[in-house]
């Protein structure tokens, strides 16, 4: 499962989603499959695999949660940027959201020498470190999706400004309320989560008629999500609209919403762009999505890893003797609102 | 949970001695108090008296919970858990646990799609194969545990890794979406203006009480938990009802993820993480006993009531999501050791 | 007449023993057939293969004349084989009648237990011996001796043919025995077949028909009781003659060491004693008296409600067992099984329980201290063991009890409580460990004896107290202890003699 090369690989974000060849998928499912029995044998862990001969230079791409669905999308661009630059890839991490498991494959990792670090971080602090240390014996890194806390400990962050992200959903939220209306939050106790829903309170802000009067924690679980959705209509009948914050909270408010017959009556926000969430914006239960750039995130980021590796931006003849990185600090990419007219375009399967 | 054996029986002689006297000549001695307290189980009481409690409570700080609609809302909400329950129940009953509850339904939920989406096979034959892969899995852990011996805890941890494992990885992690709108009656539908879910709930849990209760095969699940070596020497195939007990731990699961997968209309592979705790809480605030040889799916039942009455409050008074955990935890803490408390009282007055 | 139950060259084999090497045995219908033996002759695993536990390594099993093996205790119930066990296979969570009825439940044409019926033959069954119990109650609120009773019930009313008792009177008092004895003679004249494994020779002799006496994994031979006497039966187990059964009694220093004054608590009440060093004080009392109780309100398991506990004429507050422990006073409990041993651990563990900080430094225990310890038991008490690594629950039973001696001894106690100290073992365990009570003696300590057997108490006391209804009735010197006046002071005088009994768990 060390390396993924793609048969067809095509440029541009939309017809890579577009026209996902079916073996595509079928490979990629093979592979999930062979990582997440590893991982079961090992209790959670997925250990990393050892690389193969290392006749190409390998980037690495340490990521957290490494199972769901989400990640297919980034895993899609990295290996497709992969292909393009014509250097191996490789994808591994945690099953689990497991801090202690990731800094364990992440010191093991840097002693193993990859041509780049690529990685999402389990938690802000503990990583900063090894990264440190990790840039110190030549390897690049760059963070992705969501940052650590030390800027110094990455020569760059490729990935939406989750407080943005809330932003932008708070304008789309506010101009469908025509500005008045009772406001509830799906959302989880996840660092990201919070910055969004103070992301959505920084517009409302400016709107006194709206208020805010319920936050319900649906911890990412569909059932549960469905449970506590059904209350929150029960205890506040009054409500205008429900604003899902994380990918599962969307889906298990439409549903909410139709098992107790008030769909239409309560508009609905969601996140993110998962298979079982999308019928709903079709039907128009759901109003709009914010659709993470997913593609583009881990395509983008490879590329900085390859620029910085080869010193391919000619500023200088080595940025590392000049100590000036040659990559984007920070670089935003957002959300794509994801609504009826183009939905279509964004299911990953039919 | 200590069990209060140790404590009940102060010595070989004596004390007992005036127990036996004061429950055949005592105040209650008359057979119908005798046909009460049997019948209603102390235990199970105090449990009622609680949910009443609370609910009035509720009902006094929020104008919107006396209503049918909030009623069925929260029934709707636990009636899948009410079927993983009577698994659980059996399972601490005869002194062992299934820590992989969680993820066996998110397994036979996704097979169950698997079969009906990608296999185009006919709902009822679809719902046998889920339901077969809960019982595999249960049957993996009867024999890992009963016949080589492993630790409950272990095996069914194992198996709750190797469940959700198989689940994102014949899927990718992706939901299997596109479930026949036919089959979702089973999840969303009506009989009797009563949803579906709620009354297979209430079937299971009448059944599976009864035959607990009064079942020659399932009161051997007591004996086995009461004492293990004793039920062997009585003549008690200990093994086989250990087991058996595992399958039906995976068939309810699989039932149960069954029934949510039709409910979702998807199979979602991250389903249900943290139910098996939540279940095995819920049991022994209705009265089960970690060291086995007690419980009955009633308690159950109450005990996953008040959790879901629980989750209400949260939801009717707006507790801030990052303290539920504590408001939780204490409520569920605070309700066992008054029941243990009061138990104590019963027992020594 | 065909045996109903025939072993023919059984032997069996566990990792460093022969248990049984080609033992013949037969049972016939209609009689009943004592089976003795010491500790480790291989009675016990002779009755095991019999009522299908274990399975023999060689040699035929036949059950009325048809070769069988049996796989399990259930295989054995289905030919008409109960057994009683002496460890209790009971569920103590579950009702009465339901460890009666274990899965002989009635049930109706659902397959759902009749429980008032079963209630009712519950009761029946239960009248038999005496006793009077309520059939709903957990059995676990009942007293070891009623345990031991539904125990014996449930074997009785399957109806079987065979019947084997494990030592049926361990835990029972006199008048259950008497019952129980009554009971099989029934049974046995109804044509039952019924196998009888007793340490107590007197018991014996006045049930069995036959005896078989095992010694070492062989068979001695099987004698017609009416034809051999107790001396005679003693000789073929040990092998030897044993002409003094209890060790002479020479005291050492007397000096009165415990006293207790008007003390009460619950089970007995104003009960006065003084308890000497060198000397061994019996106290004898029916089940129920209030003996334990006694001796475990002195150690401090169960709080006292009036009087005084005096050491040396000084008075102590004893709240719980460390303080008893801290004034030199060690309590050796009746059910070693629940409140003595740690029988998944090793010997080694239990005898070094009691004493941790005696060998341990500030963090780390001393190994060789302990080991020491645990060897110097082993020789000292003879206990049969491989080495001190063993585990408890795999030794016999009077090694078991030397082992929970052992635990005591290495506090080197003032005064030590033995309760029912030989209950559950052999003839020849037995003496060791009435040796072991009057060396502790000599050596200066103070030794309580608590125990029902009444030549045990008139052979080793140098002092006999006897306890009725919790009281303490009398309290003799060696010299007025007769067996005759200590049974009438335990049992009152012949009017309330029954009321006295009658405490003894019957209502």
């Amino acid at each position: 499962m060390s390396e993924v090369r793609k048969q067809n690989g095509k440029s541009g974000m939309t017809s890579e989603v577009e026209k996902q060849s079916s073996s595509g998928v079928s490979r990629r499912q093979f592979l999930a499959g062979s990582a997440m029995a590893l991982g079961a044998a090992g209790l959670s862990l997925s250990a990393p695999t050892t690389a193969r001969a290392q006749s190409d230079e390998t980037y690495v791409w340490l990521g957290a949660v490494t199972a769901i669905a989400f990640w297919l999308d980034g895993r899609q661009g990295f290996e497709a940027a992969g292909k393009a630059l014509g250097v191996k890839t490789e994808y591994l991490g945690p099953v689990e959201y497991d801090a202690v498991a990731q800094l364990k494959i992440l010191e093991e990792l840097i002693a193993r020498k990859p041509a780049g670090i690529m990685i999402f971080p389990a938690d802000d602090q503990s990583l900063n470190e090894p990264l440190k240390r990790a840039m110190k014996t030549g390897i690049p890194v760059v963070v992705v999706n969501h940052d650590v806390n030390d800027p110094t400990a990455r020569y760059g962050f490729v990935g939406p400004d989750n407080r943005e992200v809330g932003r932008t959903g708070g304008k789309l939220a506010a101009k469908m309320l025509n500005g008045k209306g009772k406001v509830a939050f799906m959302t989880t106790t996840n660092p990201a989560h919070g910055i969004r829903v103070a992301g959505y309170k920084d517009v409302f802000a400016d709107y006194p008629d709206i208020k805010i009067i319920a936050e319900v924690d649906e911890k990412s679980d569909p059932a549960y999500g469905l449970t506590v959705g059904t209350q929150l209509i029960q205890a506040h009948p009054d409500l205008d609209m429900i604003i899902g914050i994380d990918a599962t909270a969307g889906a298990a408010t439409a549903r909410a919403l139709k098992e107790t017959g008030k769909a239409g009556k309560i508009r609905v926000g969601a996140m993110d762009r998962d298979d079982d969430m999308l019928p709903y914006i079709k039907d128009g239960t759901i109003e709009y999505t914010l659709a993470q750039n997913s593609v583009m995130e881990e395509w983008v980021a490879l590329h900085y890893l390859y620029w910085l590796k080869h010193n391919s931006i000619p500023a200088f003849k080595d940025w590392r003797t000049a100590n000036a990185p040659q990559c984007p600090w920070v670089t935003d990419t957002g959300v794509t609102v994801v609504t009826k007219e183009n939905v279509e375009y964004f299911f990953h399967q039919k | 949970m200590v069990r209060e054996t140790s404590v009940a029986v102060p010595g070989a002689d004596g004390p007992a001695t005036a127990t036996v006297s004061g429950t055949v000549d005592g105040p209650i001695g008359s057979r119908l108090g005798e046909i009460i307290v049997n019948i209603l189980r102390i235990r199970e009481m105090a449990m009622v008296v609680l949910i009443l409690f609370t609910c009035v409570i509720m009902s006094i700080f929020s104008p919107y919970f006396l209503s049918l609609a909030n009623f069925i809302a929260i029934a709707r909400g636990f009636s899948m858990e009410g079927v993983v329950v009577v698994g659980m129940t059996m399972l601490l009953i005869a002194g062992k646990f299934d820590l992989s509850v969680g993820s066996v339904m998110a397994l036979s939920g996704i097979a169950t799609a698997w079969l009906m989406v990608k296999g185009h096979m006919a709902p009822p034959i679809a719902v046998l194969g889920g339901l077969a892969v809960g019982a595999a899995a249960g049957g993996v852990n009867g024999v890992v545990v009963t016949r080589i011996g492993v630790n409950p805890l272990i095996a069914t941890l194992g198996m709750m890794a190797i469940a959700r494992g198989c689940a994102l990885g014949f899927t990718s992690g992706h939901p299997v979406i596109n479930v026949p709108m036919s089959f979702a009656w089973i999840g969303q539908g009506s009989l009797a203006g009563m949803p579906v879910p709620i009354l297979i709930m209430v079937v299971v849990v009448l059944v599976a009480d009864v035959l607990l209760r009064r079942g020659r095969a399932l009161r051997q699940l007591y004996y086995v938990g009461g004492s293990e070596k004793a039920a062997k020497l009585s003549g008690i195939n200990v093994g086989r009802v250990v087991f058996l007990a595992f399958v039906a731990s995976g068939l309810f699961a699989a039932m149960a993820g069954i029934i949510s997968m039709a409910r979702l209309t998807s199979g979602v592979p991250t389903a249900f993480v943290g139910v098996e705790l939540r279940i095995i809480a819920a049991c022994v605030i209705g009265g089960a006993s970690l060291s086995g040889g007690e419980g009955t799916v009633a308690g159950a039942l109450l005990g996953l009531i008040f959790m879901a009455l629980v989750t209400n409050a949260l939801t009717l008074f707006g507790v801030s999501i990052y303290w539920e955990g504590v408001v939780t935890g204490t409520i569920l803490t605070t309700a066992v050791s008054l029941d243990m408390i009061s138990r104590r009282r019963l027992r020594t007055s | 007449m065909t045996a109903l139950l025939k072993a023919h060259k059984i032997t069996k084999a566990f990792p460093g023993t022969l248990a049984l090497d080609q033992v013949e045995f037969e049972l016939r219908p209609g009689e009943i057939h004592a089976l003795v033996g010491e500790n480790g002759a291989g009675k016990s695993t002779l009755m095991l293969i019999m009522a299908g536990v274990y399975q023999p390594d060689g040699g035929e099993l036949f059950v009325e004349g048809q070769p069988v093996s049996l796989h399990d205790p259930h295989h054995a119930q289905r030919l008409g084989i109960s057994t009683v066990f002496q460890e209790l296979a009971l569920a103590p969570n579950m009702s009465v009648a339901e460890n009666v009825f274990t899965h002989t439940q009635p049930v109706n044409g659902a397959g759902l237990v009749r429980f008032e019926e079963m209630f009712e033959a519950t009761e029946r069954a239960l009248a038999v011996f005496g006793i009077k119990v309520n059939p709903r109650v957990p059995l676990r609120r009942y007293s070891v001796a009623v345990q031991q009773i539904v125990e014996i019930a449930r074997a009785t009313q399957r109806q079987a043919r065979a019947l084997i008792l494990d030592e049926p009177t361990s835990a029972i008092g006199e008048r259950e025995s008497e019952r129980l004895s009554q009971v099989l003679r029934m049974l046995r004249d109804r044509g039952v077949g019924i196998i009888y494994v007793s340490h107590k020779l007197d018991e014996v002799f006045a049930i069995a028909d036959r005896i078989t006496v095992l010694k070492d994994g062989k068979l001695v031979g099987t004698v017609r009781t009416a034809a051999t006497s107790q001396e005679a039966v003693v000789r073929m187990m040990v092998g030897r003659e044993l002409d003094q059964l209890f060790p002479p009694r020479d005291g050492g220093r007397e000096d009165t060491v415990l006293e207790v004054r008007n003390l009460s608590g619950p089970g007995y009440t104003n009960v006065s004693l003084d308890i000497r060093s060198g000397k061994v004080l019996g106290v004898f009392g029916l089940t129920g008296a209030g003996r334990t109780e006694l001796a475990r309100g002195i150690f401090g398991i169960e709080p006292i409600t009036g009087g005084e506990i005096l050491i040396f004429g000084r008075p102590v507050r004893i709240t719980d067992p460390r303080k008893a422990m801290n004034e030199g006073i060690a309590y050796i409990p009746e059910d070693r099984k629940q409140d003595g041993l740690f029988l998944e651990m090793s010997l080694l563990d239990n005898v070094a329980a009691a004493c941790l900080r005696a060998l341990s430094g500030p963090i780390f225990m001393h190994g060789s201290k302990g080991e020491a310890l645990a060897r110097d038991a082993m020789s000292k008490l003879m206990i049969k063991a491989r080495g001190v690594e063993q585990r408890v629950s795999s030794l016999s039973g009077g090694n078991q009890q030397k082992v929970l001696f052992a635990k005591w001894l290495a506090r080197h106690p003032k005064v030590l409580i033995a309760d029912e100290p030989t209950r559950g073992t052999d003839v020849g365990a037995k003496a060791e460990i009435h040796t072991l009570l009057r060396k502790l003696a000599q050596e200066g300590a103070a030794v309580v004896m608590i125990s029902s057997e009444l030549p045990e108490v008139l052979g080793m006391s140098d002092r006999v107290a006897v306890m009725r209804e919790g009281r303490l009735v009398a309290l003799l010197d060696r010299g007025q202890a007769t067996e005759e006046r200590v049974a009438a002071y335990a049992l009152g005088t012949s009017g309330d003699g029954a009321a006295a009994s009658g405490r003894t768990d019957n209502e």
